[in-house]
């Protein structure tokens, strides 16, 4: 009897996908959470955490978070901006936990718009 | 049988034979220091460069272990032949400058001068191997090995020290082309006037008489097994190099497993 | 698996290490965990990256961020502003030589953007001491779809792919596997991995085992597979401590998962691979020595024929391949033998991997298509020659290459247009010569190392490279006379012509191209005894500039001959008569008042 088959190979290879997906760095959508001193403040650090969360559960492998600093809006803040691969990027304000999950499943994974959190459509494209 | 051409001249001979041996068959000399019939190619003297002409190219090769081809042009004193074989001479005629087979090969080939300083001007072995390799591949007994490396390789015994597994046949003093390898009378007189009658002879050592029996209370010249190599075998390991083929070592292996196992 | 958002991928190669890597990485896990960061953001070690001029050196991914010659006190401020508030630190990145902007992005930065990864396709990017990670980047999938097609046609593929050995003589490795394939044998056959690297300056094949042993081995058993072997050895050098260790871990965790032993996966096919450990000689890296080493015998050249592929270990046929080769075979399974054969040139298809070392800017590992020229590799990959000083030459192959001047720059890098320049591929080492190098020196150098490497066997290689060091030596020291230079002439043509094994042969290279290239130099140390680049220093004339002298006194005082006068305030003389031209007193003078003439 084989110790391992190809199917065993297959399921390695799907069990580390988001990990050689992030390290390739070619990823289908990509949330940007702001972290200024201002946007922590605000508590970016959960909506950081609602997103991580939301990934795992979703098991959503081509997503990737990363964060950046201060976005001049420091008023709106706790801020993520959310760019699908070909499509302008949106800017999300005010954010909450609960908020960021509703983005995550509507936006991230389902290409809608949340159009009552988003604050513009189309600048600053970061890829 | 392959045809090929050698100096100029054609000569059939059988598969796996090398140049040296059809340019034997021919009567034509190419010289050698380091190959024996009775062992395997060494080819490590470099002096029976030969330059071979195969599809228009050509390239120097050794006679020693090159085997034959079909349609293969060989010349044997070629002057790219000769310059190569002149340049291993010379190299050795500052490594040994007394040697004199090495001093009458130089001759041969019009070295007057030697360009390169010499290092040691008693120095009388040149590496062939020759004492190694019928030690461990005729005799089986691997008393005799190199040591060291490159420039400061040297022939020696394991770890430095009288190999206990020398049987004192004499077979390596035999083939050394330079007289570098003398049988030191010691060795050889150790076997003859070891005390005791519990001692062991060049044939208990090698496994074919049981230890310490002996029919003639170790007279080595009254030696019986002495006597029955030679009425077998018409051998004896520093015959089997006298006999000069490859058959006659493995005849020779053939009959030592046979006593062994009497 | 964890659901990082970031990975850290710390470069864990030799180099890397010896400058605290290892350091780097435990004080990153330290900082991650203060800033409780650490579900977020994974810290991996890696194989050589490959810029090891700049090491130790960190990529952030998914951003592909570069940061470059690491300190540990610098890495608390990277944490708390790249991983904790997003901004990544410019004045850790790389910026050009002479330039002011950094670079954020490794695959922006010139060094790595010309490169062309195929043996190195995992470098940096997964941890090679976790199998998974192999296999998540299509790791022995090559081996599964290897083991499903015949053995005939696997070594059609790589016939077809053109791949030729990357150990040096560029051999076509899929003819060398049939010929392994057709031999005859009456118990078994073997597959041997050459990684007995040994030219000064190359470290290809140890950074492929320290980035990616899998590769090695997956390429080992496709391989087996094809020829019908059921046991494979690699021979490597025990001064790998590294890349022997991680290859200990690799096998280890192949053969947990059945990947290697019976019957792998599933197909019946038996296998095991062996590491035997050589003991530093270069010779070792012939491969008859090679073999006879593995064997437990004296690592000594035999005369071939009869060839491995008929007569190797223990006799019986042996196709033995180096690293970077059998590195390569996984891709080309994988991806086919068109795919790999549109890489490189006519004769000469795929990559290569070289060593950048010398007078180069970005020393390190670089992988590039064949055919790319010299130039591109020099300037666009290794960033030019420091100090702004001018390219003078460059050897390729290690000691038993050549050295290529700068009127052959524009050479495309391929096996016939090395060794028509009179150099060779070799394994991959480049070491790269400014305008302050003696082409005499350097080959005398080069040949140092070999006339200490030759096993000795033959006599041309003992006898001959010994005679030659010792003519180049006479000429270096301004007492070579013109008769030398042509005994030494003819001698490297013979030793060339008549050596057993490739060791000899290829010895006298470096001294036969520097004479065809280099030739004046050599005739400025003969008739004018003089050393054009100063390195010779018995062919120097040191003097004091009397203008330049600052009257300190150090020269005086490190001067072994007190062969240097001058009180206070006076500039100080040197007494020719006295000089061993030993150099000191150019070496320890701050002032650059000691001149050479």
């Amino acid at each position: 009897m084989p110790k391992l088959t190809l199917d065993d190979l297959r399921k390695i290879q799907e069990k580390s996908r988001r990990m050689t997906m992030l390290r390739e760095g070619a990823g289908k959508a990509k949330i940007t959470v702001h972290m200024g001193t201002c946007g922590i403040a605000a508590g970016a650090r959960d909506i950081m955490v609602a997103f991580l969360d939301e990934i795992e559960k979703k098991d959503a492998k081509d997503v990737i978070i990363t964060t950046s600093g201060c976005a001049g809006l420091c008023s709106r803040e706790p801020m993520a901006t959310v760019e699908l691969a070909g499509q302008a990027p949106v800017k999300y304000v005010d954010l909450t936990p609960e908020k960021a999950r509703t983005i995550f499943t509507d936006h991230v994974l389902k290409g809608k718009i949340v159009m009552e959190y988003a604050l513009a459509l189309g600048s600053e494209r970061t890829f | 049988m392959i045809s090929l051409k050698i100096d100029g001249k054609l000569v059939k001979a059988e598969r796996g034979a090398t140049i040296l041996q059809a340019a034997q068959k021919l009567g034509l000399e190419i010289p050698t220091l380091c190959h024996h019939p009775a062992l395997e190619p060494y080819a490590a003297c470099r002096i029976c460069m030969v330059e071979v002409i195969k599809e228009r190219k050509s390239e120097l090769v050794t006679a020693c272990n090159t085997a034959v081809q079909q349609g293969m042009t060989v010349w044997t004193k070629s002057n790219r032949a000769l310059a190569a074989r002149k340049m291993n001479l010379e190299l050795l005629m500052a490594r040994a400058p007394k040697v004199k087979i090495i001093r009458a090969m130089a001759a041969e080939y019009g070295i007057k001068k030697i360009r390169f300083p010499v290092e040691n001007p008693e120095e009388d072995c040149i590496l062939c191997g020759l004492c190694v390799r019928v030690c461990e591949s005729v005799v089986g007994a691997s008393a005799i090995c190199f040591a060291n490396r490159g420039s400061d390789r040297t022939w020696s015994k394991p770890f430095d020290k009288a190999s206990d597994t020398c049987i004192a046949c004499g077979v390596c003093t035999y083939l050394c082309p330079t007289g570098a390898i003398q049988m030191e009378a010691e060795t050889a007189q150790q076997f003859r006037e070891r005390p005791g009658e519990h001692r062991e002879c060049r044939y208990s050592l090698m496994g074919i008489l049981p230890y310490a029996l002996c029919a003639n209370s170790f007279r080595c010249a009254q030696c019986e097994v002495d006597q029955r190599f030679r009425d077998h075998m018409d051998t004896h390991p520093i015959f089997v190099a006298r006999n000069c083929d490859l058959e006659s070592v493995s005849a020779y292996h053939e009959f030592l497993k046979r006593v062994r196992k009497e | 698996m964890k659901t990082y958002r970031s990975y850290c991928m710390v470069c864990a190669g030799t180099a890397c290490v010896s400058n605290r890597s290892f350091h780097i990485k435990e004080a990153l896990e330290r900082e991650i965990e203060k800033q409780g960061l650490q579900d977020e953001i994974a810290v991996v070690t890696t194989g050589c990256n490959g810029f090891c001029a700049v090491g130790p050196l960190v990529v952030v991914h998914p951003e592909g961020i570069f940061y470059q010659q690491l300190r540990e006190e610098d890495i608390p401020y990277v944490v708390e502003e790249h991983f904790l508030k997003g901004r990544p630190v410019k004045r850790l990145m790389y910026s050009p030589p002479g330039e002011q902007t950094p670079i954020p992005k490794m695959n922006d930065i010139g060094f790595f953007k010309q490169q062309r990864l195929i043996a190195l396709r995992n470098r940096g990017l997964i941890d090679p001491e976790r199998i998974d990670e192999y296999i998540a980047r299509d790791g022995y999938f090559g081996l599964a779809k290897a083991l499903k097609m015949k053995p005939r046609e696997i070594i059609q593929e790589i016939k077809d792919s053109g791949l030729r050995g990357r150990g040096g003589a560029g051999f076509l490795t899929g003819l060398k596997w049939e010929l392994t394939r057709k031999a005859k044998s009456n118990g078994g056959k073997f597959v041997l991995c050459n990684a007995d690297e040994g030219d000064p300056g190359a470290f290809m094949d140890r950074s492929i085992v320290e980035a990616d042993p899998h590769s090695v081995i997956e390429g080992l058993i496709i391989g087996a597979y094809a020829i019908g072997a059921n046991q494979g050895y690699i021979y490597i050098r025990n001064e790998y401590p590294l890349a022997l260790k991680r290859l200990i871990i690799a096998l280890e965790q192949a053969r947990n998962y059945g990947l290697l032993g019976k019957d792998i996966l599933g197909s019946g096919f038996d296998f095991d691979i062996k590491i035997v450990r050589g003991a530093g000689a270069f010779v070792c890296g012939e491969e008859t020595a090679l073999m006879a080493s593995v064997e437990g015998r004296l690592g000594e050249p035999r005369p071939r024929p009869p060839f491995p592929t008929e007569h190797g270990i223990w006799s019986k046929p042996t196709n033995n391949n180096n690293v970077e080769t059998w590195a390569n075979v996984p891709s080309i399974i994988r991806r086919g033998a068109q795919w790999y054969s549109q890489i490189g040139t006519e004769t000469s298809k795929g990559t290569k991997v070289f060593s950048l070392v010398g007078k180069i800017n970005n020393t390190g590992l670089v992988e590039v298509p064949m055919g790319i020229t010299l130039r591109e590799i020099i300037y666009d990959i290794g960033g030019g020659i420091p100090h702004e000083k001018a390219f003078k030459a460059v050897q390729t192959g290690g000691p038993s290459g050549g050295c290529i001047p700068a009127e052959l720059l524009d050479l495309p890098v391929d096996y016939e247009s090395l060794s028509e320049a009179g150099s060779m591929m070799g394994s991959g080492g480049m070491v790269v010569l400014d305008e302050d190098t003696c082409m005499v020196d350097i080959a005398r150098y080069f040949l140092s190392f070999t006339q200490d490497e030759s096993c000795g066997k033959c006599t041309p290689c003992r006898e001959g490279t010994k005679m030659m060091l010792h003519l180049l030596k006479k000429i270096t020291e301004g007492k070579g006379t013109e008769e030398d230079l042509e005994t030494l002439e003819q001698l490297a043509h013979e030793v060339k012509e008549t050596s057993l094994c490739g060791l000899g042969k290829t010895a006298p290279n470096p001294v036969l191209t520097t004479l065809r290239y280099f030739r004046d130099e050599y005739e400025a140390h003969i008739k004018e005894k003089r050393c054009p680049a100063h390195v010779c220093r018995q062919l120097n004339t040191y003097r004091i500039d009397p203008d330049a002298c600052t009257a300190c006194g150090l020269c005086r005082k490190e001067c072994p001959e007190d062969a240097i006068s001058g009180g206070k305030k006076q500039p100080h003389l040197i007494d020719q008569q006295k000089c061993v031209k030993c150099g000191i007193c150019f070496d320890v003078c701050k002032f650059e008042a000691v001149c050479i003439d």
